[in-house]
This record gives structure tokens, C-alpha cells and sequence, in this order.
């Protein structure tokens, strides 16, 4: 369970600023958190996994309050995956990458390697463990970084924009592993993201403007909110936004309205 | 691009199965020992060097490394070792004379001008030519010749008389090197990268002491190793892209070449700045912390062939050791 | 005049293992009018055969011809010139950018293909205003401004070179919704406004419906499919193309078969809405 109360951080003007952010999310619950280029959301990541220290208020994880004294604890809690896969990929092939991050849990190699496999397999890339980043695509290295968080065996997953630099099929491929993380692993799930699609695929959803929370509810409480979306430079999906014309329109056959509702959170 | 770094070449010879450790610490064992040879005509040494050269040659054959690779290793030295040869043909005057009589060598516009017209022809047909190192050596050759031939028109004359010593002490310091390149490829042709990190890291643990701080040059050093073929991909891409902006790479006066370059550093400069942002976010975030303990994915132990093989170079080393104290 | 393609080849050094090659291309651009998506999966060989359009790649066999002149090009030839008559903008081109001011970069192109100083500062304003860079930023620094104004300095600096044909290699990719229109807005205000020939690699099949008029299609090098983006998702061979179709199209086909209205091929959103205003059940 992730608490924040008031969660304030202006560092300067070329990071975006949080203002007085209060959110709960339960436990094994997918989110996602919504919002313009520079409404606060990465910022707030960060905050979350201890990268920035907040001005003021507070964030508990599992009902902890983290400080900077106990952020080792934090890193074996809550894991992050990137937007941009090279910038995330330390290891010279994908094995040493996973395991990167079991190493500075010093988990002994036997372990390591155990677990190098298990979650290489997971996510679909146990034939490329010998390969180098600079022969894999972007998906593949996404898939990587989470197999990279997954094998921390973290509680809780935040996925900052982490399909925004790929390709349609790229994009895919983490969408059903996340899909398959959800349903396999209980892990609370936090996608920050622009893409509506995307945002459709959780339970609940924040939206995040010039620094404040918004918005938040479920998906069809925050997509009829047409004004507040548009104004954050958000746009619905094609089928969500034609059932939001049509709903209000009296001449408009209810199954229809229905269905294309139905439709919307599929597609 | 498949970018080879470092030149490991996986043949699973019993070299490339030693623990890295033992092939650094060897390396230089052998390397000190072949140091410690000094250079003179003496029967003695030229034994010893030819022994150590014959050590290279063994280990290479045991490394089953390729003959082409060896050979392409030692190519990039050709011009330094002809050179050093040459250096010690015209210093070194011990010993008997080769030729009953000085040879008189002109400096003449005749042998100048033959001189820059074989290089100029060299040069064009270098790349069309097989066996270049050969007719390099060829080159050389003839430029000392057409000294002594052509006379005509003198500016300036000297005499060559090179000793039989100084041919000697010229192959002598010729197969130094070599020996000396062969032994080192051998460690990059038999260890993986990641290994070598490993082994760099663990001989210069001790520097610890004097608070440097090997683990996190060691760490430097895998993110270089793994960055470079993803910089030249961006490098790559950042010339097409201000090629594609007019910055032609073929035309160029002084002050334009310097626009290209500043048009290239500048892009890769702030990629890498980002780059550097953000990697360290994420190393951070998956518990990185600068300094502090951590484990290994790949176990490293010493075997029966290790403690042979340090075994043994410790015994070259201690031999050659001794005979250079007594002799 | 424009761009013809010859029975083009084009095969990679061996060395590389994740560059795409091309064969036997038969295509060709015209140098005005045209709005053409070249679609195709990762690997097809998109990159390669635009990267042919500006005399930064040559064939290795075949001829591709660049406003009158051969590539490759015969010894003395010149090819630097092209690259002002077709403008390739890269994937993420902010990372060209490296000027001291926006408009100093913007004018860098210009300024390359022999412009004075004060004409390649003109274009270099014309582009910034196309692309809606205001006067005022014109001599912040590049690197001072957000993701999605790079992207827009960038292509203005493209842009400011006034080619006659612009390729553009998925210039929408990791871009916001909104920084995606404002993108796709500029290119078609382009095409329609100065009848520009626009080539645009894409992956995304509703920036094809929306704006796309003739579509080609690679798959492992060479061109399956040349023609009008009507006829591309009517034809037979289509699921052999590795393509999706376009959000409209799934959408009308699950309502046909949940309630039976029937299909209509509709490109747009507005187009849908209003088809399905006037339907009844």
C-alpha cells in the first residue's frame, strides 16, 4: 500500500514541480496516472522510489515512513522501469544486466543466476541472455528492465512512460507482460503514461495537471471527463471519444452507446 | 553492426579456461622476465629471448588462436619495428663492419626525387596490392638503396657502415616486441571483457588501502565497455542527420571542418550528459550504492591449471631473475 | 521530376546484423503533391530505402534517380546538393540540434547550401513560425526548452532549407497526443499550403487513415503493395502485409458483428461519428 499526504518538491524551474499531492493506492492494484508533458507525474515517481527528497509531506510504503535513513529498505519495496530502454541497461548482455540488480542485493551467485533465468524466461528473452543492448530492440530491452525489476522481487512496480519510445509492437510486447504480471503476481502496478489506451487497461486512474491531482476514479468516472482531460492535453481513444459525443445525444440508440462503451475498454 | 570488443575469439583452448587472475598476474610475470633480458649480442641472451618468443609462440598454438589473427595483431607495429631496426643499423658501432668498405650514401636531387616517387606509388597502389606489409618492407628497402645508387647532383653524403652487432641488437629489440604484442593479445584473444574487468579489479584491490577506489572503476569501465557500440550507432545517425542538414564531410576548408566537428561533439556530448542523468537514476533506484558490497553473478575460483600456471611463469620469472644477477 | 527508383538493391556489409536491405525497388516519387506512407515491420527495409531519397545510402545495384541526377553518382558528381531539394527529418531528430540559439540552428541548414546570411536567417523565421516557434524564443538556447519544442526547432531546421520533398522518418514517435497533431498539423498544412511531396515512414495505421493519400508497403525488402490507401485495406493479400488497420476499421467491424451495422470504410474520427449519428438499428 503506497500513502502520500501533501507531497510537496519545486526543485527548480526545469523540474517539474508537486503540490500537496495526498493518494492512496491499495495493495496488488494496476493505476495508472495520467497527465500533459511536465504535469508532475515522473516527478512524483521519483519521489515515490526515493531519488528526490520531497519539501515537505510524507510517503508511506506498507504503512513506513520513508526517510533518507531507510531507503536501502525502500529499493527492496518498490522498483521503477524508464522511459528510454538504453539509458536504463547497465550490463554488458542481458544477463549481467538482470543481474544488476541482485548483485547490490548481494544475493549470493547461485541465487543470482537462479533467478537470472527464472524471470529471463518470464518475460520472454531467456534465448538472448549472452546478447549485447546495442542487438536488441527496444521492446526487448524493456523487457529486459522489468525482468530486471521483476527478479527484486519488489512489491510494488511503477512503469514511468516506459512504452512511450516504441514501436507499436514494442509497445505490445510490454502491455501483455504487464497483463501477465498482474494477473500471475500479486505486484501493485503504477503506469505513468500519456496514452489513454494504456490508462484504460487499469482500475484506477490519477490525473496529474501543472503539478496537482486533479482528477482520480475509475475509468469511466475520469474518461467522461472531457474538459479536464482535454485541457491536460489528453486525448481519449477513438472509440471512448465517440461514445462520449454519442452518449449525450438523445437521438442516439442506446445499444449503441452501450456497446460502443463495451468496445472502448477492449480495444 | 556486430562491434567486437576487445578480440575475444571463443575456442575453449585450456588458456581461455584459467581464472582471469592467473592470465593478468602471468602476463606480467613474463612480460617482467622478458624485460629483465638485456640487450647485447651475448649468446646467452639471444637464447633467452628466443626461449621467451618460443614460450609466445607455444602458448598461442595452446590457445588455438587462429595464425591470421596472430599475424594481424603484430601488423599495426611494422612501421615501429622497421623503424627501431633502422635506429639501431646507423647508432650502433660495435662489432665487425658487414661490408669490407663504408658504403657512401647520397642525399642527391636524383635520389630525393626517386625517393618521393616511390612513396607516392606506394601510396596509390597500397590498398590495390596484396602481401602490403611485404612490399612495405620492399619500400624501405629501396629508399637506402637508391641512396647508395644514385649520385647525381649530391647536396649531401654520409657513410653507412652498419656492424654485424648492430643488426643483432636490431633483431633483438625486432622479436622483443613481438613477443611482447603476441603475449598481450593472448590475453585479450582468451578473456572475455567481463572477466578482464574482474581481474583488473581484483589485482588492484590492494590500491584500497590508499582509499582509491578500484570497485568503482571497475563498474566505470563495464558501462564504457557497454556503451561503445551504442555510441557509434548515435554517432552514426548524428552524421547522417547533419549530413542531411548540408554538412558535407567530403568538401571542406579549415574553418569547416571545425563546424563539423563541433556539429558532431555537441549532439553526442548531450546525449551523454543525459545519458549520465539517467543511468545513474536507475542504478540508483535498483540499489546501487557507490561504494558499498556487492556479490557476483559469475564465481570466480582457482583450479589445478591456475596454481600450474602461476606456478610456472613465477618459475620463468625467478630464473631469469637469477641468471641476470649472476651473469 | 522527382525521385525513380530502378531495380534498386541495396545489401549491407556483412558486418552488420540488424541493418535491412532492399531489392529490387521499383518506385516513384514525384517531386510535387504527393502524400505517401511508406509502411512496413521493424526490419523491412523502410529506413534504408528513404535514406536512398537524399544520396545518404547508394545502391549496390540499379539506379535511383534524384531530381535528374543518377545515384550512384559517376566520379566527379556532387550529391551534397540533394540533400537541400529532398529533407529527411531522422526519428527523435532533437538530438541534431547544437547550435547556441534556437534560430542559430534552425538556420544552420539554409546557411550549408550557400544562402547569405541574411536569406538563410529569413527561411530559418518562415520555418520557426510554420512550426509555431515564437519570435520570443528565438535566441533561447536549444537545450533549455521542453521535449516537444526540440522536436518542432528540429524539424523547422528541415524545414528552413525549403526542400521540394520531405521524408520523414516517424516523427510522431514518443510524442504526446497533443505534440503528435500539432506535428501531423504542420506536414499537412505543408502539403496542402505549398503542394510539398511529404514521404512518411509510420507505424501508426490511424496517422495513415488520417492524413496518408498513397501507401507503400515493404516486407523483408521489397515493396508488396503500391497504391491509394483505399484500396490498401480491401486487398487480398492484406493480412500478409503484417499491418493492423487502422482504429475505425476495428471499431466498425465490431459493431457489424454485434449489432449489425453495417461496414463503411471511414479514415477519420469525425467521419465515423457522423456516419454513426445517422444509422439506425
Amino acid at each position: 500500500m503506497i500513502e502520500t499526504k501533501n507531497l510537496t518538491f519545486q526543485y527548480n524551474k526545469k523540474t517539474e514541480a508537486v503540490k500537496d499531492i495526498s493518494l492512496k493506492i491499495p495493495k496488488g492494484s494496476w493505476v495508472s496516472i495520467i497527465g500533459h508533458n511536465g504535469s508532475g507525474k515522473s516527478t512524483f515517481a521519483k519521489l515515490l522510489v526515493g531519488l528526490l527528497e520531497a519539501d515537505s509531506g510524507e510517503i508511506y510504503i506498507n504503512d513506513e515512513l520513508i526517510t533518507k535513513e531507510n531507503l536501502t529498505n525502500l529499493r527492496k519495496q518498490i522498483g521503477i522501469v524508464f522511459q528510454n530502454p538504453d539509458n536504463q541497461f547497465v550490463g554488458v548482455t542481458v544477463k549481467y544486466d538482470i543481474a544488476f540488480g541482485l548483485e547490490n542485493q548481494q544475493l549470493s551467485s547461485k541465487e543470482i543466476k537462479e533467478k537470472v533465468l527464472e524471470y529471463a524466461r518470464f518475460v520472454g528473452m531467456e534465448e538472448y541472455l549472452d546478447k549485447e543492448p546495442h542487438l536488441l530492440s527496444g521492446g526487448q530491452k524493456q523487457r529486459v528492465a522489468i525482468a530486471g525489476a521483476l527478479a527484486m522481487e519488489q512489491d510494488i512496480i511503477i512503469l514511468d512512460e516506459a512504452t512511450s519510445m516504441l514501436d507499436p509492437k514494442g509497445t505490445k510486447e510490454i502491455v501483455e507482460l504487464i497483463k501477465k504480471v498482474n494477473k500471475e503476481m500479486n505486484k501493485t502496478v503504477i503506469m505513468i503514461t500519456h496514452d489513454l489506451e494504456l490508462a484504460n487497461l487499469s482500475d484506477y486512474v490519477y490525473v496529474f495537471k501543472n503539478g496537482s491531482l486533479v482528477l482520480e476514479g475509475n475509468n469511466k468516472k475520469v474518461f467522461s471527463e472531457k474538459e479536464i482531460l482535454e485541457s491536460s492535453n489528453l486525448e481519449l481513444p477513438i472509440a471512448l471519444s465517440i461514445y462520449h459525443e454519442l452518449a449525450n445525444d438523445k437521438n442516439i440508440d442506446k445499444k449503441l452507446v452501450d456497446t460502443l462503451w463495451e468496445l472502448s475498454s477492449k480495444m | 553492426m556486430k562491434i567486437n570488443i576487445g578480440q575475444y575469439i571463443p575456442t575453449n583452448s585450456i588458456i581461455h579456461k584459467l581464472d582471469p587472475r592467473t592470465k593478468i598476474i602471468s602476463l606480467i610475470l613474463l612480460l617482467v622476465a622478458l624485460f629483465l633480458i638485456p640487450v647485447s649480442t651475448s649468446s646467452l641472451n639471444l637464447i633467452l629471448l628466443g626461449t621467451m618468443f618460443f614460450i609466445s609462440i607455444i602458448l598461442s598454438m595452446l590457445a588455438k588462436v587462429p595464425i591470421g589473427k596472430l599475424i594481424s595483431s603484430l601488423k599495426p607495429l611494422t612501421f615501429l619495428l622497421t623503424f627501431t631496426f633502422i635506429i639501431q643499423m646507423f647508432t650502433i658501432k660495435d662489432g665487425n663492419p658487414i661490408f669490407n668498405n663504408p658504403l657512401s650514401m647520397h642525399l642527391s636531387l636524383s635520389s630525393i626525387a626517386a625517393i618521393i616517387l616511390l612513396i607516392v606509388l606506394y601510396n596509390l597502389f597500397k590498398r590495390r596490392l596484396p602481401f602490403r606489409t611485404l612490399l612495405f618492407f620492399i619500400l624501405v628497402f629501396l629508399i637506402f638503396y637508391l641512396q647508395y645508387l644514385l649520385p647525381y647532383v649530391k647536396i649531401f653524403t654520409y657513410e653507412f657502415n652498419p656492424t654485424v652487432d648492430s643488426v643483432i641488437r636490431g633483431s633483438f629489440l625486432f622479436f622483443r616486441i613481438m613477443t611482447t604484442i603476441l603475449l598481450t593479445s593472448l590475453l585479450t584473444f582468451t578473456t572475455m571483457t567481463t572477466d578482464l574487468n574482474y581481474g583488473f579489479e581484483y589485482i588492484l584491490s590492494p590500491l584500497k588501502i590508499f582509499k582509491v577506489r578500484v570497485e568503482v572503476f571497475a563498474m566505470m569501465l563495464s558501462l564504457i565497455l557497454r556503451y561503445i557500440p551504442t555510441l557509434l550507432f548515435e554517432t552514426e545517425k548524428i552524421i547522417k542527420a547533419q549530413a542531411s542538414r548540408g554538412l558535407d564531410f567530403n568538401e571542406s576548408k579549415l574553418k569547416d571542418k571545425i563546424m563539423q566537428i563541433i556539429a558532431l561533439l555537441i549532439p553526442i556530448f548531450i546525449i551523454s550528459i543525459t545519458r549520465a542523468e539517467e543511468l545513474s537514476d536507475a542504478m540508483e533506484a535498483r540499489g546501487y550504492v557507490l561504494g558499498a558490497k556487492r556479490t557476483r553473478i559469475d564465481e570466480y575460483r582457482f583450479r589445478v591449471g591456475d596454481f600450474f600456471g602461476l606456478f610456472l611463469s613465477v618459475g620463468i620469472m625467478a630464473t631469469f631473475i637469477v641468471l641476470r644477477i649472476l651473469v | 521530376m522527382g525521385i525513380k527508383f530502378k531495380n534498386v538493391n541495396h545489401e549491407y556489409q556483412s558486418f552488420s546484423s540488424n541493418e535491412e536491405a532492399i531489392k529490387d525497388i521499383n518506385l516513384n516519387v514525384n517531386g510535387t503533391g504527393e502524400f505517401i506512407a511508406i509502411l512496413g515491420h521493424t526490419g523491412a527495409g523502410k529506413s534504408t530505402l528513404v535514406q536512398h531519397m537524399n544520396a545518404l545510402l547508394y545502391p549496390t545495384s540499379g539506379v535511383v534517380n534524384v531530381f535528374g541526377q543518377d545515384l550512384p553518382p559517376r566520379k566527379k558528381d556532387k550529391v551534397n546538393h540533394l540533400r537541400q531539394k529532398v529533407g529527411l527529418v531522422f526519428q527523435f531528430p532533437e538530438y541534431q540540434l547544437f547550435e547556441n540559439t534556437i534560430i542559430e540552428d534552425i538556420a544552420f541548414g539554409p546557411k550549408n547550401f550557400k544562402s547569405t546570411k541574411d536569406k538563410a536567417l529569413d527561411n530559418a523565421k518562415k520555418a520557426a513560425s510554420a512550426v509555431g516557434i515564437d519570435e520570443s524564443m528565438y535566441e533561447q538556447s536549444p537545450f533549455r526548452i521542453s521535449g516537444g519544442q526540440m522536436r518542432r526547432v528540429a524539424v523547422a531546421g528541415i524545414l528552413a532549407m525549403d526542400p521540394s520533398i520531405l521524408v520523414l522518418d516517424e516523427p510522431t514517435r514518443g510524442l504526446d497526443p497533443k505534440g503528435r497533431d500539432e506535428v501531423m498539423d504542420i506536414f499537412k498544412t505543408i502539403h496542402e499550403t505549398e503542394n510539398k511531396t511529404i514521404v512518411l515512414i509510420t507505424h501508426d495505421m490511424d496517422i495513415v487513415s488520417r492524413y496518408a493519400k498513397r501507401v507503400v508497403v515493404l516486407k523483408d525488402g521489397e515493396i508488396v503493395f503500391d497504391g491509394l490507401k483505399e484500396d490498401l485495406f480491401t486487398h487480398p493479400d492484406f493480412n500478409t502485409f503484417n499491418l493492423e488497420v487502422p482504429t475505425t476499421f476495428k471499431l466498425l467491424k465490431a459493431l457489424e458483428e454485434k449489432l449489425g451495422i453495417p461496414f463503411k470504410e471511414t479514415y477519420t474520427r469525425e467521419e465515423l461519428t457522423n456516419y454513426l449519428k445517422g444509422v439506425k438499428l
